[in-house]
């Protein structure tokens, strides 16, 4: 008897305790039932050693309901602006971002930087795939210059 | 929290051996994890956070023992007022939707008559090259209040102004906005109020009129709108006119409409029932939104004089053909429209053509003028009619300087013309049956009429329309009618229909009085009846006004204009319908076209019964000179032109077509807005309430007669 | 327009151009006699021709960036690949005669070193209209991107004297306002390139 009425409390404290749970679950953030939800991603571009003064970049989301929402500048002084783009590409949600900077090599950024971060909202349950190519970056000259575009989806605190 | 408490004291009756307790507690237990499961995430809003010194429920009172009287705005019960929580989830229970704006809840510490507002400061910087003005605004919200709001301001733009550019600032970090589909953007920005990002919407009411709204503003933080435009400017006798509108006049609508614009009083949203209200600042109230104003003005030829008759302003001559003008602080009140004119070497404007070519095509803009001979040509008997507006916004320097422009009109009057006197508010009157001789005595009679005219009652500007136009036409005489009025209405597209409908051979002049009249009304009224128009500020000299008019007149128009374009292949010009041509009004046509020669553009047309003709050569050896301005002015016509066929004929394919224009090009219009959204950061706190930014109203306006208070 | 490789215009490998077996092998049995050229004699030719068309090493960083910001740059890579495929060509057609003998080895090596001579001339003074690039390519790399939009800013800067056909928006100067029309065009969807 008294094993039986240890069990009947717990039992009825995991009744609790997942009902709680079941509870938090109906006020979850409605991204994970699928509904809209915003992510913000980070666009870098690693020029290595040599100062980056200019780049073109595209940017493309597939596989997903995205709708761009914002396109900010980067964290250089150099790239603050946002970039240009063209608006038209909004009507697909691809878009060609630049910017360019003519400060001298010195006030540059180099190596990897984040040079403008796109806002997104997603609807759906799909996750979107992103694509993103490099068009061209120049140094201080004007020069093409070899480098490399990345980028990461920021985490939200 | 009440569960656990509840389990913990249901523990000890758990843990004992009485069978019946246990059941007991188990099956509350067991009705406890039902409830949460249907319980969700609804949750009762707290009381309102408000300000230091003041007392929930309670009426802010104005402080200041200086006499002046005491305003008390009741605050409606929180459950009414527009308060958004930031979803947990999908069942909030405050999903309360923007047709049914609430109040300013908030409360504000009022100190010498000064009412926190979440607007600032606005800036605005603008450079003219030619006849091409660009435009930079940047609105300063922040949040004087201990809790999150949402910033809702109704504000002016010129009514040609092609906005293109969005940026919001938060910091020192810059986010351009998308223009998107209207309602596109608008579930955007409501998904991300609810969700608790700052975000930024900027939508248009009338091609004259916007509504910015910035949600998530945190206490104490700053958020700043930069919006950027581009306009033609006006040309008349050899004065550009450069414009920047300052605030929304109080509008009036008619009985049962609800798609107006509502004119209400500070914290009495919802009075007016219109889907959009402009809340107006009380005489005794200010708030510390002021406004500064850079100029730079580039014309190309030498600049002879400049004046700006609206407000004190500061101007440098930078070469003969530059000038840069700042607003004086002293004159930083935002309730009156600024008005910058400057002339220029008139005998060295020609008939002129511009173009830009690129992957879409080729874009024009030729500027016609009136050939040197008009002025030899004398006019034909008129038929003047005179309709003036004597509504309660028209009361006191308004309603006055408009009766000082009719009497100089009815002074200018020649032998063998007519007149007729119309007034209107709710209802219209006449000075006669039919419009009488110019003769002595009659002028007397229409002198004597016009100063026992009072200001009182709405605008029912269809009733001075149908006075003016439905009665028979003289033919031997040309008829003009004449509105003067400040244009505060809220059915516009309903005035110029009626116009289109009436016109005939008739032909309207619009003259504006007042300090921030509805421009695009005027404008729209002189375009849709082939006229012209003019504006008179409240400050300035009647008579010269009017003087002008009749000069104007006193020549024949080129009527029955036509364009031959050559060699050209020309498309979608605008306006579509050419107007009169009148002497020192050049007019303005922008189209597309194809053709890569040389050629000679010959427009012809009649003036006094005489064929007349101007030649303008198009010469494409500039073909590499281009406009890129030019395809956004040409959008932004088009756009004009698809809503105002909306007014004339409606076609259920017109609102996608002017969408199209208007994604195509980047173009704010009524189907398309500007959205911005700051997606890294959740703002702080579950509640925000909507504040929306009161303004003062213009200048001259009668506070009393014209805004609406419970 | 677009700019051939060198080399491809004759290839050796293309079926088309490849002689009947019979007639490559009557010609084997021809009598031939090679004619030996000292490789100090080649190498002579060959550096003289070189340092003559390449630019001085004391003023070829200032030319390149000044090459580079004025868009030629990649104009004088182009003429040099013209000159050694003009080389080239000449000398695969005149290689056969010289194996001829006695007057006709001697009218080959002048037919030989004249048409040389007129490839090396019109290399060095031929106009330069070989490749016409849109207004827009300051940089004449073949296309319209935000690096030309760079270009046309540093100029703008250094108030560098610019023609007329970079005033996109004819307001009669080059200013910031070409600038943000070139990046616009840059970021295009339909933007331009060659012309």
């Amino acid at each position: 008897m008294r094993t039986a009425s240890r069990i009947a409390s717990l039992v009825i404290l995991a009744l609790v305790f997942f009902g709680q749970a079941a509870g938090l679950r109906a006020q979850q953030p409605a991204d994970e039932e699928g509904r809209s939800r915003f992510r913000t991603i980070d666009i870098f571009v690693d020029s290595r050693s040599t100062p980056l003064a200019a780049y073109q970049i595209k940017f493309a989301a597939t596989n997903g309901v995205v709708k761009i929402v914002g396109i900010e500048g980067g964290e250089s002084e150099a790239f603050r602006q946002p970039p240009v783009y063209d608006p038209k590409a909004m009507q697909q949600d691809r878009l060609i971002i630049a910017s360019f900077s003519t400060a001298s090599a010195s006030a540059l950024p180099k190596g990897k930087t984040r040079v403008a971060t796109i806002h997104i909202l997603v609807s759906g349950k799909t996750e979107p795939q992103f694509e993103l190519k490099l068009q061209t970056a120049g140094d201080s000259r004007g020069r093409k210059i070899s480098a490399q575009a990345t980028f990461e989806e920021r985490k939200t605190p | 929290m009440t569960h656990f408490k509840f389990l913990r004291a249901s523990l000890p009756i758990l843990a004992s051996r009485n069978r019946l307790k246990l059941l007991l507690s188990g099956g509350a237990v067991a009705g406890l994890f039902l409830l949460l499961l249907l319980q969700g995430c609804a949750k009762a809003p707290c009381s309102l956070t408000g300000l230091p010194a003041s007392r929930p429920g309670m009426a802010p009172s104005f402080l200041g023992g200086d006499g002046l009287a005491r305003c008390g705005v009741p605050l409606p019960p929180v459950g009414t007022e527009e308060i958004w929580v930031v979803a947990r989830g999908d069942r909030s229970e405050t999903d309360i939707s923007d047709k049914t704006p609430g109040s300013g809840a908030l409360m504000a510490k009022i100190e010498h008559k000064e009412v926190p507002m979440p607007l600032k400061h606005t800036d605005v910087h603008a450079s003219v090259s030619g006849y091409l003005g660009s435009v930079e605004v940047i609105q300063q919200f922040h949040n004087p209040y201990s809790s999150k709001i949402e910033a809702v301001y109704v504000f002016p733009l010129p009514h040609n102004a092609a906005v293109n550019e969005f940026i919001m600032t938060i910091g020192d970090r810059r986010i351009r906005g998308i223009i998107r589909e209207r309602a596109e953007a608008e579930q955007i920005y409501q998904e991300a109020k609810r969700q608790g990002y700052v975000a930024a919407l900027l939508t248009e009411e009338r091609p004259n009129i916007f509504t910015q709204s910035v949600a998530n503003i945190e206490p104490g933080k700053e958020i700043d709108v930069t919006i950027k435009y581009f306009q033609t400017l006006d040309y008349v006798d050899g004065w550009y006119e450069f414009v920047f509108p300052m605030v929304v006049g109080p509008r009036f609508n008619p009985p049962g409409s609800t798609n107006g614009i509502g004119a209400v009083a500070r914290g009495q949203r919802g009075v007016s029932r219109q889907n959009r209200e402009v809340e107006y600042l009380r005489p005794d109230e200010r708030s510390p939104h002021d406004i500064s104003l850079k100029l730079e003005v580039e014309a190309g030829v030498p600049i002879e004089q400049s004046e700006c008759r609206t407000h004190q302003v500061i101007s440098e001559a930078v070469s003969p053909s530059r000038m840069a003008v700042s607003l004086n602080p002293v004159d930083n009140l935002p309730n009156k429209d600024f008005v910058f004119r400057y002339r220029v070497a008139g005998d060295r404007i020609k008939s002129a053509l511009v173009t830009h070519r690129d992957e879409r095509g080729g874009f024009f803009s030729l500027m016609l003028y009136p050939p040197q001979e008009m002025k030899e040509l004398r006019r034909q008997p008129l038929e003047l009619v005179f309709v003036l507006d004597c509504s309660g916004s028209m009361f006191g320097r308004p309603l006055e300087q408009a009766k000082a422009a009719i009497e100089r009109g009815l002074g200018l009057l020649q032998p063998g013309d007519s007149f007729q006197l119309i007034t209107f508010s709710i209802t219209a009157s006449q000075l006669g049956a039919a419009p009488l001789e110019a003769t002595p005595e009659n002028v007397q009679r229409g002198l004597r009429y016009l100063r026992g005219v009072r200001s009182e009652g709405g605008t029912m500007m269809i009733e001075g329309i149908k006075a003016a136009l439905d009665f028979p036409h003289d033919p031997r005489r040309l008829r003009f009618v004449c509105f003067l009025t400040d244009g505060y209405i809220g059915n516009e597209i309903e005035i110029l229909g009626a116009i289109h409908q009436r016109l005939g051979a008739s032909r309207i002049f619009s003259f504006g009085i007042g300090s921030s009249v509805n421009r695009y009304l005027l404008d729209h009224m002189a375009k849709e009846g082939r006229g012209a128009v003019a504006y008179l500020g409240l400050k300035e000299n009647a008579a010269p006004i009017m003087e002008a008019f009749f000069q104007r007149i006193s020549h024949p128009a080129m009527t029955e204009v036509a364009v031959d374009w050559g060699g050209w292949h020309v498309t979608e010009v605008f306006p579509r319908e050419l107007p009169d041509l009148f002497v020192g009004r050049p007019v303005i046509l922008t189209g597309r076209f194809a053709g890569g020669q040389d050629t000679t553009i010959r427009v012809n047309g009649n003036a006094a019964g005489r064929p007349l003709q101007v030649l303008i050569p198009a010469t494409l050896r500039d073909a590499r000179a281009t406009h890129s301005a030019l395809p956004g002015v040409w959008a932004r016509m088009k756009i004009a032109d698809l809503s105002q066929q909306l007014v004339h004929a409606p076609d259920p394919g017109l609102p996608e077509a002017i969408k199209k224009v208007a994604l195509d090009y980047s173009l704010m219009s009524a189907f398309t807005a500007f959205v911005a959204v700051d997606s890294s950061r959740q703002t702080e706190g579950a509640k925000g309430t909507t504040v929306p930014v009161a303004v003062p109203v213009p200048e001259g306006v009668n506070y009393d007669t014209t805004v609406e208070e419970k | 327009m677009t700019m051939q490789e060198p080399g491809n215009q004759f290839d050796d490998r293309d079926e088309a151009l490849e002689a009947p077996a019979g007639l490559v092998s009557a010609l084997r049995q021809l009598p031939c006699e090679k004619l030996f050229v000292p490789p100090t004699t080649d190498e002579a030719i060959l550096r003289t021709a070189q340092a003559h068309l390449r630019p001085s090493l004391k003023s070829s960083r200032r030319r390149k960036e000044a090459l580079a910001l004025d868009g030629r740059g990649s104009e004088s890579r182009e003429y040099w690949s013209l000159l050694t495929s003009a080389a080239t060509t000449v000398s695969r057609i005149f290689k056969p005669a010289f194996s001829l003998g006695g007057k006709l080895r001697f009218a080959a090596w002048l037919a030989g070193a004249g048409a040389a001579a007129v490839v090396l001339l019109l290399a060095l003074y031929l106009p330069k209209a070989s490749t016409k690039f849109a207004r827009e390519d300051l940089n004449h790399d073949g296309s319209v991107d935000i690096l030309d939009a760079f270009v046309l800013a540093k100029r703008v800067e250094a108030s560098v004297p610019a023609d007329a056909g970079i005033d996109l928006n004819g307001d009669g100067k080059v200013d910031q306002r070409d600038v943000a029309a070139l990046a616009a065009q840059a970021v295009s969807l339909g933007k331009g390139g060659h012309s």
